[in-house]
């Protein structure tokens, strides 16, 4: 079966040909016709006369450039022309998609970029008008292929209390490079966070038992409150004193190593001066919250390194902690009397170590009329949320869209108030030439 | 390693969009003092295009985890086309920088010279008013305003009589007086002439005219200095944005040699405002200097509506102003500058836009704690130039009653002692911030700052450097300038961050950090910015000409 080699209108099993260059009806291709090499690697990297080796600072793809050359089966020169004109107006329009199958089970698809005629050759005593024409295509670096659709309808996106597994997975990423995921789901979220690494999974961390206790300051480990998850959360409640510095907790999460965004559950019983502090043991430095919110709010706790590593041979940032750092937290109010409610902390992946696939994004979602829909386009990297009845709204984003990584399973972990439901995601995974059967 | 993880994001009014795929040559710059400072990017853009609609805001985020690290307004947006294509090269100056310079107005917070009081009513040639000394042979001190009464023609004073010398300071500057203070003293003690005190509106009559003290002559002096505060001595009902004193009578008084009263050190304060623009309480005004920290606070928001200043995070400073005047007009950045000049060990910086809209500000003392470990593997060059060692410095300007003065600071820089040589340099305060406490500051700072060859340099950053305070891996364009980082592989020369001894590394401190994102690497400027003709066309378009 001859190579499928296809101008479509769309990435799909059955798209629409705009013009086939393989069918002989009238464009083939001719014998070694076809190029379309691995894009080229575009590298910055430093080197010194101090020490052996370049460091690779940042790589990324340059265009790939697809040669075809074509003959036509055409039996009059003004055949001949109708088939250069064809060829002349679809590479001139680029933002094509070239679908190329060469006898696979699975097709991939370039996207096209304007393109031209490099060479025209003439057989001038050929009475029918024959010419070989060779086509310079540049493309997006790699190719796409089918898109990969589900859906983890019925997961809570919230995180939970305990260390049962929040968000949801999206398994056997296929494709050979990392490619970005497109969600969608009912309700808004204000922190979303992508990784690759297994387990999958980051627990959201109870507040465990104080470690230090200021006089007149009472700790409650399990405290009955329906709003906290789980229906119960930790409070430190002060009754007497002029003692601002409430107590410390320690916490050892159990996580891949790395960067973590560490958000916080809180509330407090009113205007009581209270602040919140989050840091690894031994920390200086380190920055005061204010709690204000009489409600469970998320605090953002800014970005910790967490996780444990044994020391191995790679450069920093791979060399971790050898034992899990311990994380503490304090709580401090200024008014004599108060509670501070903290029901947990959620750790949020913002650079796993080794984790290609580790993004982190924040977002203001507006909120619209009616049954709604949030849309992540990571593809076109922008979240619209809309209603067949209050219209579309775009949100304002900060950070990096989610990505998956192929061949490793990929976990969507986020913030959200109201928990989402419905979720489906899409990813079109990509390659470097063709697709195999199965990935 | 793959792509840079950076994400550039334009704000605009009429929505956000992501741009990070359209761009190129990106360059994210930061300083200290200033916080983010530009955004530097190519767009191949129709310049047939609409314009962006102006002030728009460009945000730089780290797409691993989501913390903005670079941002500004836009400022620029270069339309250029030539045989190459058709280019946008954009550019946003950092918030901080441009809300400082919005806007430049005249401006005080505490003044206490003679050169703004004039006078304004004179009843007969009997009152006589001036700047001077009093007619005593046993006088010591600096001019004042000063009353004398004239003997000739005979007849003394009668309640009709009063002299007037008001001070339009204020008024000048738009702004209202939260203090004003007097000393006086006279030839001769008596009940039936006063000195009286009054801040009042532009009316100077009526519920304007607010009378703070009337006081009788004495020779003792006033019982201590007088300080008179809104919403204590006077209210804000009306504007005060006047202040008075007047010499009257309340009944025929008679004239000798002694018939003369003398002012000192009339000092006006403005009323500052709190973080909320809500103005600050009489307490603010009981002491006759400004902190520096304070003030930051006032300038945010008192002009930069853009700049978070109710949740600033701002370190209370030591160093007590008792001048500070700039009638001809300061920016906010100017005023920072001269604060900066006698409280070396404090920075300002604004960072993140927020939810809210509005930017994260901090005014910070300079932490002495190492905060980043790096070396020179990826790069590092470091002129020490000698010319900027001196042991002495004439800090000039001029006292409250306009005298010409200099204060002279020397030091022991070692070096120099050993060659035998005196470097001196005289700094030119003007009168706007002179006072003999600050000059005296203003030279010690200097003259710390130059005891030895500085440290300045470039050192190039391309992997990811520890941060002590975080406890983390960060990335180059996640370094933060006005913090000390710790370099391996230079050798040290002691200064004021490096112990004598060679220990094999050397302290800077981090003024500017800019990451080019095609060259995946950030050029950290170090204890000073380095010279360039960029800079220095820079800094001379923003000189102020000092005119007094």
């Amino acid at each position: 079966m001859p190579d499928v080699i296809q101008f479509v209108d769309s990435i799909s099993a059955s798209p629409t040909v705009l013009l086939d260059l393989n069918n002989q009806a009238p464009l083939f291709v001719v014998k070694g016709g076809w190029s379309a090499p691995p894009p080229g690697q575009r590298v910055s990297s430093s080197s010194s006369a101090l020490a052996d080796g370049d460091l690779t600072a940042s790589s990324t793809r340059t265009d790939r450039e697809i040669t075809v050359t074509v003959g036509m089966d055409v039996s009059t020169p003004d055949a001949a022309a109708a088939a250069i004109q064809s060829l002349a107006r679809i590479l001139d329009a680029g933002g094509q998609w070239l679908k190329f199958q060469p006898g696979t089970t699975a097709p991939v698809f370039f996207r096209t970029k304007r393109a031209d005629i490099e060479q025209l050759e003439e057989f001038n005593n050929n009475a029918g008008g024959y010419k070989e024409a060779t086509l310079t295509i540049p493309a997006e670096p790699f190719a796409y292929g089918l898109p990969e659709t589900g859906n983890a309808s019925g997961a809570v996106f919230t995180p939970a209390q305990g260390s049962a597994p929040s968000g949801f997975t999206i398994p056997s990423v296929k494709g050979d490079v990392v490619t970005p995921v497109s969600l969608a789901f009912s309700n808004g979220f204000t922190m979303l966070a992508s990784s690759s690494t297994t387990p999958a999974g980051f627990p959201f961390i109870v507040a465990p038992a104080y470690n230090e206790l200021s006089t007149g300051w009472a700790f409650n480990n399990a405290a009955s409150d329906a709003a906290a998850f789980g229906s119960a959360t930790q409070t430190w409640t002060k009754s007497s004193g002029s003692f601002v510095f409430g107590g410390t907790g320690l916490l050892s999460p159990t996580v891949p190593a790395g960067d973590y965004r560490v958000v916080a559950r809180a509330k407090v019983s009113g205007s009581i001066g209270a602040t919140l502090r989050l840091g690894l043991l031994g920390q200086t430095n380190v920055k005061s919250f204010a709690l204000t919110d009489t409600g469970y709010a998320w605090i953002d706790m800014g970005v910790l390194r967490l996780g444990a590593a044994p020391p191995g041979i790679d450069a920093p940032p791979n060399v971790a902690y050898p034992t899990s750092p311990v994380m503490f937290y304090e709580v401090n109010m200024t008014a004599p009397t108060g509670t501070i409610s903290i029901d947990g902390f959620a750790s949020l992946p913002a650079g796993i170590d080794g984790d290609a696939g580790s993004r982190l994004m924040t977002a203001a979602i507006p909120s619209v009329a009616g049954s709604t829909v949030t849309n992540v386009d990571s593809d076109n990297e922008v979240i619209w949320r809309y209603s067949s009845t209050g219209g579309f709204r775009q949100a304002t984003v900060g950070g990096g869209f989610p990505v998956a990584v192929p061949g490793r399973n990929c976990t969507i972990v986020g913030i959200s108030t109201q928990g989402l439901t419905g979720i489906t995601w899409q990813y079109y995974p990509k390659y470097l030439y063709t697709r195999p059967a199965s990935s | 390693m793959s792509a840079v993880p950076l994400a550039v994001r334009v704000d605009g009014p009429n929505g956000s969009e992501n741009i990070t795929k359209a761009i190129s040559g990106l360059r994210v710059k930061s300083v200290a003092p200033g916080g983010y400072a530009s955004v530097q990017f190519n767009i191949a853009r129709d310049v047939a295009k609409s314009l962006f609609p102006a002030f728009t805001d460009i945000l730089v985020f780290d797409t691993e985890n989501g913390k903005q690290v670079g941002g500004g307004r836009l400022m620029d947006q270069g339309r250029s086309v030539d045989e190459s294509g058709q280019v946008w090269q954009v550019a946003a100056l950092g918030e901080g920088l441009a809300s400082m310079q919005d806007r430049e107005e005249p401006l005080f917070y505490i003044d206490s010279t003679l050169d703004y009081w004039r006078m304004e009513r004179r009843s007969t040639k009997r009152v006589k008013g001036s700047i001077g000394i009093p007619p005593a042979t046993n006088f010591v001190g600096e001019p004042g305003l000063l009353f004398e009464g004239d003997q000739t023609p005979a007849g003394g004073f009668s309640s009709s009589d009063e002299l007037l010398m008001l001070n339009r300071l204020a008024q000048v500057t738009g702004q209202r007086l939260g203090g004003f203070g007097i000393y006086h003293r006279e030839g001769v003690s008596t009940t039936t002439s006063r000195v009286r005190s009054y801040v009042s509106d532009a009316t100077l009559t009526g519920f304007g005219l607010q009378q703070a003290a009337d006081d009788p002559w004495t020779t003792a002096g006033s019982a201590g200095r007088q300080v008179f505060r809104t919403g204590v001595d006077f209210n804000t009902t009306t504007d005060p944005i006047i202040a008075g004193v007047q010499w009257a009578f309340t009944s025929t008084t008679s004239a000798a040699d002694t018939t003369w009263s003398r002012v000192a050190t009339p000092t006006l304060q403005a009323e500052m405002f709190g973080r909320t623009g809500a103005p600050r309480p009489s307490s603010q005004y009981s002491n006759e200097w400004v902190l520096a920290s304070d003030i930051f606070i006032d300038l945010l928001a008192r002009w930069c509506p853009r700049l978070d200043a109710v949740n600033a995070s701002v370190e209370t400073s030591a160093f007590q102003f008792p001048q500070l005047a700039w009638i001809d007009g300061i920016t906010p950045m100017g005023v920072m500058e001269e604060l900066f000049a006698s409280e070396g060990a404090f920075t300002w910086a604004v960072w993140d836009k927020q939810a809210s809209g509005l930017w994260e500000t901090e005014f910070r003392s300079i932490s002495t704690d190492v905060r980043y470990e790096a070396s020179v593997d990826d790069g590092f060059n470091g002129p020490s130039p000698s010319t900027e060692v001196y042991n002495s410095a004439t800090v000039r300007g001029r006292v409250e009653s306009g005298y010409p003065k200099a204060t002279r600071v020397n030091s022991n820089v070692p070096d120099l002692a050993a060659a035998g040589i005196t470097r001196s340099k005289v700094i030119d305060m003007g009168d706007e911030t002179w006072s003999a406490t600050n000059s005296t500051q203003r030279g010690n700072q200097f003259l710390n700052d130059s005891k030895n060859p500085p440290n300045a340099g470039t050192l190039t950053v391309a992997r990811k450097v520890y941060d002590n305070f975080t406890g983390r891996w960060v990335k180059p364009y996640e370094i933060r300038p006005g913090y000390l980082v710790r370099v391996r592989g230079v050798q040290p020369t002691p200064d004021t961050l490096n112990s004598s001894g060679p220990n094999g590394s050397t302290i800077f401190q981090i003024v500017s950090n800019e990451f080019n994102a095609d060259q995946a690497a950030s050029s950290l400027e170090l204890d000073a910015f380095g010279l360039s003709t960029v800079r220095a066309l820079a800094q001379l378009a923003r000189r102020r000409n000092r005119k007094r």
